[in-house]
Order: C-alpha cells, then sequence, then structure tokens
C-alpha cells in the first residue's frame, strides 16, 4: 500500500506499507520494520525499526494528530481531493486564513477589517498562559473579515481572521 | 538526615518542636513537605481545592480539607480560608511552599495573629526583602553590587547621555511602564544614545502613553546564580553554596545545577558574604534564596526569595542537608544544630522540570491526562512528582509535572545519568518538556557550560523542533496508523484517545513559579 504524508512544513513524503511483511519504506529508502501495539484500550505504542515508542493518535479525515514520545505532530495525508482543494484556495478565492498557533485568549487585535497588512505585521496578540504570542502576517494583503474579539478564547487552529491578496 | 548525622542525638528527641502543620500547597511541593513531616514526626493535613482532591498529596496526607471549588483565588490564595482551615484542624503551623501565599506578608501577618507558626520569616522580614526598593537601598548600604543604573525615570536625551557615561556601554533604555520589550533599546555607544533614546521615548508614549524611561548597563550574556541560605532565630546563618539556574524562557527556570561552572571561589564567598549580611539586615530566619546575576567577574544582586524553591533538590543531593526539614524547624525556634564548616559539598547534580507544554509552541501549557507512567529510577536519580497513571492534570495550576534530579561525581557523570533517566522516562497523554531537555542535554554549548539567561531563546528551534530522526519516525507513524484504519476500519483504534485529551479544555495555567 502506498500514501503520501503532507508534514507540518507542506514537505509531502512517499510511504509504502507492506503489511503482511511489517515493514514500511520512507522516500524510497530501506525497509523499516513496525508493529503496531494495541491493547484493549486500542493504540497505545509502535515499534518503528527496533525502538517501541508510545503513541497517542487522533485522526479527523486526512488529518492526524499524533503524540509520539511527549512531542505533538501534526500531519495529513495527501489526497488528490486535498491537493485540488489547496490549489483551489491559493490560487482563484486569493483568501489565506489566519489561524490560532496554539490554544489562548485574544488580548488584543492590531487591525481592522479592510486593512492593508504587509507579511511580518502584527495582526493581534495572543495570550497563553501569562505569555504573549504575536500572531503575524505570512503575506501582503487587505483584511477580509475579523473571526474572534478581544478577550475570546481560542482554540489551536482556529480560524482568527482572513487575509485577501 | 543532615540535622541527625551531624549531631549525633545525644538521647535528646529526634522529633521537631512544631508536632502538626497545614500544607497550604499543591502538587510535587505539597508532597515533599509530606514527606519531611513525616521524617520529623508531624501530623500533616492538606488544605486541598476540590480539583486536587484526588492527587498523590491530598490521598496520603493524614488528613485533608476541602478548599471547595473554584479558581486558586478562591482555594489556595485565600488567606481567610486556609487560616479557618488551619484552626478547624487544630494545626500549630502553616506550611506555604512556593507560590500561592509563601511570599504574602499579608498572610504571614494574619499567622502571627492567629497564633499560627507560618514556615517562613516573619511578616516584616517578608515585607523588607520582597520590596525591590528596599532591597536595592540595603544593597547599597552593605557595598553589595546591584545593576547600575538610572535611580529614577529619564525624561530627556541630556540626563540619558550624562548617566550613561556613568554606568558605561552598553546600556539598556527601557520604558518605566513598559513590559513585552516594547520602548527597550540597547545601546551599544555613546554615538547611538540620541537616536535611541528618541525612538524608545517615542515607542513607549505610543504603546503605554507615557515616554519616561529607565536607563541601566546591559548584561549581555549574564547567568542566573542563586546562594541557597538558612538563617536561625538565634542569628547563625548557614550557606549552601550555589545553583546555577541560567536555562530559562522568559524567566521561568528549566533546568539547574549546582555548583555553577561559572562561580570561583572569590565570588562565590563574595556572594555569601553579601547574603549573609542581606538576611542578618532583615532579621530574617528561615531558608531563602539570594539571587543574582553574574557578568564575567562582575556579579549584581536581585532580589531575596524569602520561601523555599523548586530547585531545592539539587543543593540537597550535593549538601545532603534536607531543606524542606531545615525550614520547619528553624520555624520552630530550634538552632541550626551545626556549623558552617560541617556542611559538605560533594558531586554535581542536575534539575530537569519536566512540564505539561509543548516547547514547539512557546511553550504553551498542555494539559490532559497521563495514560501512561514510567518514571526513572536507578543509581543517583530522584524524582520529585505527584503525578501517577490516571491523573489528570488540571489546566488551572501550574505546568510542572515531574522533578527529575539526576546526581553524579562529577558534572559529566550527572549529565550521563540525566540522558539515562530521560531515556526510561515515558509519560503519554500530553506533551512536554521532556524531548526539549533531551536535547539540551546534548547540546555542546550546554555541556561545555556556556550557557546565559537567554540561551534557550537564542538557540530557538534548535532545542525546540524535534531532530530528523523524530521526524522521520513521525511520518512512518502517521502513514501506518492511516494505512492501517484503512485496512480494518471495524477497528475503533480511537477509543483510546480520552475526551480531554484533544478538547478545548486549555485554560491559562494561573500560577508561574520560578
Amino acid at each position: 500500500m502506498e500514501l503520501k504524508i503532507r508534514d507540518s512544513k507542506g514537505k509531502i513524503h512517499d510511504v509504502q506499507i507492506d503489511f503482511g511483511a511489517s515493514v514500511a519504506i520512507l522516500n524510497g529508502d530501506e525497509k523499516i520494520p513496525f508493529e503496531i501495539i494495541r491493547r484493549e484500550k486500542g493504540v497505545v505504542g509502535i515499534i518503528i525499526g527496533d525502538k517501541r515508542l508510545p503513541i497517542n493518535y487522533s485522526r479527523d479525515g486526512i488529518r492526524i494528530e499524533l503524540l509520539l514520545d511527549g512531542t505533538k505532530f501534526k500531519l495529513e495525508r495527501e489526497t488528490s481531493y486535498a491537493f485540488l482543494t489547496r490549489a483551489k484556495d491559493a490560487g482563484s478565492s486569493g483568501l489565506t486564513e489566519v489561524r490560532s498557533p496554539i490554544p489562548g485568549v485574544i488580548s488584543s487585535i492590531n487591525v481592522t477589517e479592510k486593512k492593508k497588512v504587509k507579511e511580518g505585521d502584527v495582526l493581534c496578540i495572543l495570550q497563553a498562559m501569562k505569555m504573549e504570542n504575536e500572531i503575524a502576517s505570512t503575506q501582503k494583503g487587505k483584511i477580509k473579515e475579523i473571526l474572534v474579539v478581544e478577550g475570546e478564547r481560542v482554540s489551536s487552529d482556529q480560524v482568527l481572521m482572513t487575509i485577501e491578496n | 538526615m543532615a540535622f541527625r548525622r551531624i549531631t549525633p542525638s545525644k538521647g535528646k528527641s529526634k522529633r521537631s518542636k512544631i508536632k502538626s502543620m497545614l500544607i497550604a500547597n499543591r502538587g510535587e511541593i505539597a508532597l515533599r513537605i509530606i514527606r519531611a513531616g513525616w521524617e520529623l514526626g508531624i501530623r500533616c493535613v492538606i488544605a486541598s481545592s476540590e480539583t486536587d482532591i484526588d492527587s498523590l498529596p491530598s490521598r496520603v496526607a493524614d488528613s485533608v480539607l476541602n478548599l471547595g471549588p473554584g479558581s486558586a483565588a478562591e482555594t489556595y490564595l485565600d488567606i481567610e480560608k486556609i487560616i479557618k482551615a488551619a484552626k478547624k484542624s487544630k494545626v500549630e503551623a502553616i506550611h506555604p511552599g512556593y507560590g500561592f501565599l509563601s511570599e504574602n506578608a499579608k498572610f504571614a501577618k494574619r499567622c502571627e495573629e492567629e497564633g499560627i507558626i507560618f514556615i517562613g520569616p516573619y511578616s516584616d522580614a517578608m515585607e523588607k526583602l520582597g520590596d525591590k526598593v528596599w532591597g536595592r537601598k540595603k544593597a547599597k548600604e552593605l557595598k553589595i553590587p546591584t545593576i547600575p543604573g538610572s535611580k529614577g525615570v529619564v525624561t530627556d536625551v541630556n540626563t540619558a547621555i550624562k548617566i550613561s557615561r556613568k554606568i558605561g556601554f552598553p546600556v539598556l533604555i527601557k520604558a518605566a511602564a513598559g513590559g513585552g520589550g516594547r520602548g527597550m533599546r540597547v545601546v551599544e555607544k555613546l554615538q547611538d544614545l540620541k537616536d535611541a533614546f528618541e525612538s524608545a521615548q517615542s515607542e513607549a508614549k505610543l504603546a503605554f502613553g507615557d515616554g519616561s524611561c529607565f536607563i541601566e548597563r546591559y548584561l549581555a550574556k549574564p547567568r542566573h546564580i542563586e546562594i541557597q541560605a538558612m538563617r536561625d532565630s538565634h542569628g547563625r546563618f548557614i550557606h549552601l553554596y550555589e545553583r546555577e539556574c541560567s536555562i530559562q524562557r522568559r524567566h521561568q527556570k528549566l533546568l539547574e545545577e549546582a555548583p555553577s561552572l561559572a562561580v570561583s571561589t572569590l565570588m562565590r564567598k563574595r556572594m555569601i558574604d553579601a547574603s549573609k549580611a542581606l538576611t542578618k539586615a532583615a532579621k530574617y530566619h528561615g531558608v531563602c534564596t539570594v539571587e543574582f546575576l553574574v557578568d564575567g567577574k562582575n556579579f549584581y544582586f536581585i532580589e531575596v526569595n524569602t520561601r523555599v524553591q523548586v530547585e531545592h533538590p539539587v543543593t540537597e543531593k550535593i549538601t545532603g542537608i534536607d531543606i524542606i526539614r531545615a525550614g520547619i524547624r528553624i520555624a520552630g525556634k530550634e538552632r541550626i544544630p551545626f556549623a558552617q564548616r560541617q556542611v559538605r559539598r560533594n558531586g554535581h547534580a542536575i534539575e530537569c522540570r519536566i512540564n505539561a507544554e509543548d516547547p514547539r509552541f512557546g511553550f504553551a501549557p498542555t494539559p490532559g491526562k497521563v495514560e501512561e507512567l514510567i518514571l526513572p529510577a536507578g543509581p543517583g536519580i530522584r524524582v520529585d512528582t505527584h503525578l501517577c497513571p490516571g491523573y489528570t492534570v488540571p489546566s488551572i495550576y501550574d505546568s510542572l509535572i515531574a522533578k527529575v534530579i539526576s546526581y553524579g561525581r562529577t558534572r559529566k557523570e550527572a549529565i550521563t545519568r540525566m540522558e539515562r533517566a530521560l531515556r526510561e522516562m515515558v509519560v503519554r497523554g500530553f506533551t512536554t518538556t521532556a524531548p526539549f531537555h533531551r536535547r539540551l542535554l546534548a547540546h555542546k554549548s550546554f555541556r561545555n557550560g556556556k550557557v546565559w539567561t537567554r540561551f534557550v531563546e537564542y538557540q530557538g528551534s534548535k532545542l525546540t523542533e524535534p531532530s530528523e530522526e523524530e521526524n522521520k519516525q513521525a511520518i512512518l507513524a502517521a502513514a501506518i496508523l492511516l494505512a492501517d484504519e484503512e485496512n480494518h476500519p471495524d477497528v475503533d483504534n480511537n477509543q483510546a484517545i480520552e475526551e480531554d485529551w484533544n478538547s478545548n479544555n486549555n485554560e491559562e495555567f494561573e500560577e508561574n513559579w520560578n
């Protein structure tokens, strides 16, 4: 079985999986043996190569969130549909979503709708655990819509505002 | 241990004068205090919020008093609730631990009024040492170096130039009303001062509506070094050497060690003399920590922490003295039964703070349920934790979940043991700072001891991002699990995910403890 995995930086990796032989091949490299460790509560661990790693995961459609040995990874299965949707988002609509990287509280919003922004402009301040995190624009454009208000508690990956090219 | 070992009991009671105490704290420190209390024959009552009622310290204490539901402000920070709990449980003393009410002079005062022994200094000593202005003033009187700077706010360029010349470059200009780095400028040389001062002023005015600034000497790569000390109510001062706490992010310590590689015998002596003079000036009794910034051969006094510190175990490891027990006995007006020359320092100790946080996202808190727990053990390893399998780390408190402390005859051995311990350790259920510590311990600059207070920030993603190998494992794991679900759509693998693991139950942790 072959599938493509998109990492958080947007890079796509080819993985071939042979369940019969219990081996996986990443990007055409060597064969790596694997084993899923299941207990009555579900998957608790995974052996990759010769290392047993504690694991939790949750899947939402093509998205998968792993908690592997104390580190969280957000990955996505690359399908032709996902590719097309992204291409459409980038191309025709010209709308970029600004998402919250971590859960927290919006302590201030530094822009208004219709305001022009450039790359690096601080859009809002997200407070998490007494720390102020600046959410900056990753591109040039115009603020189309602000979907949160000051003082609002937001979750990870929540859309905060949209920017029009 | 030390009290007994150093002074043979001579038939006297080994028990402390205090026979019962209320612990007004939670988590690992509450458990640590119960341990010390039991070793001294003390009845330990814990005041516990409803959230913590099933936690380890609440389960093992001799008795537990429920402070009810609600935030820290409604429980552990509610002075009258704690006083009432102490009276109800008929205890002689209250141990405040760290954080919460531990440095609240009003609370210490209320204890005094009610005739309850506050395990710590008297309220007036606490008030003095807790006040930075008093501390700075006293330090000047006692000729203890503080960071050179302007006495008050500076509003015009000419004064700024005069002061900067006096204190020497580089200088740091910071907004008096400031915070968050706005209105802050580092100026390397005199020629740049005018522009920098004016832009800092206008930025401060824009951000805070107030353009006044402070000027002080800028320390490029300072280390945070502190002296652990104790002083009894009869005036005997004992120091337990220094701790190096430079590994921090945004003023929160992550790794501490003792001794420090950066402290010479002479500097140590001068810092200890300063600590002795300051605690004497405040008529202090109890255990305390005197904090300094060290820049090359210079050191500057910052403040005194009038309580036990999170990182006290590293000092316990190298001196063999139980600091928590010492604090309780001193509060009971007992004399420190040994002399300074009897305090020996041996080997090297390191503490890694394991927090329920995600270092990849600015160390954001990640409360959740402990699905699986394997704690390290073996030679030279101590773990102070309140975790147990099935425990849910609440979102409303501090994110510290465990302290792993390693000891070795040399620093190298302590590092090796810590690396080994973190390999053993498994906390499944949420992200922790353990992977961050693994990377830090392997970092060349850390191993060479070349660290300063902004080291973690400076290294950035090198310490917080997973390695190539870890990324590879994640990609493979994702592919395998996704493919497996497709192959066996009938197997519900997701049932392992408890509701709260992935929920948005992410209220801020309330207390940030140093």
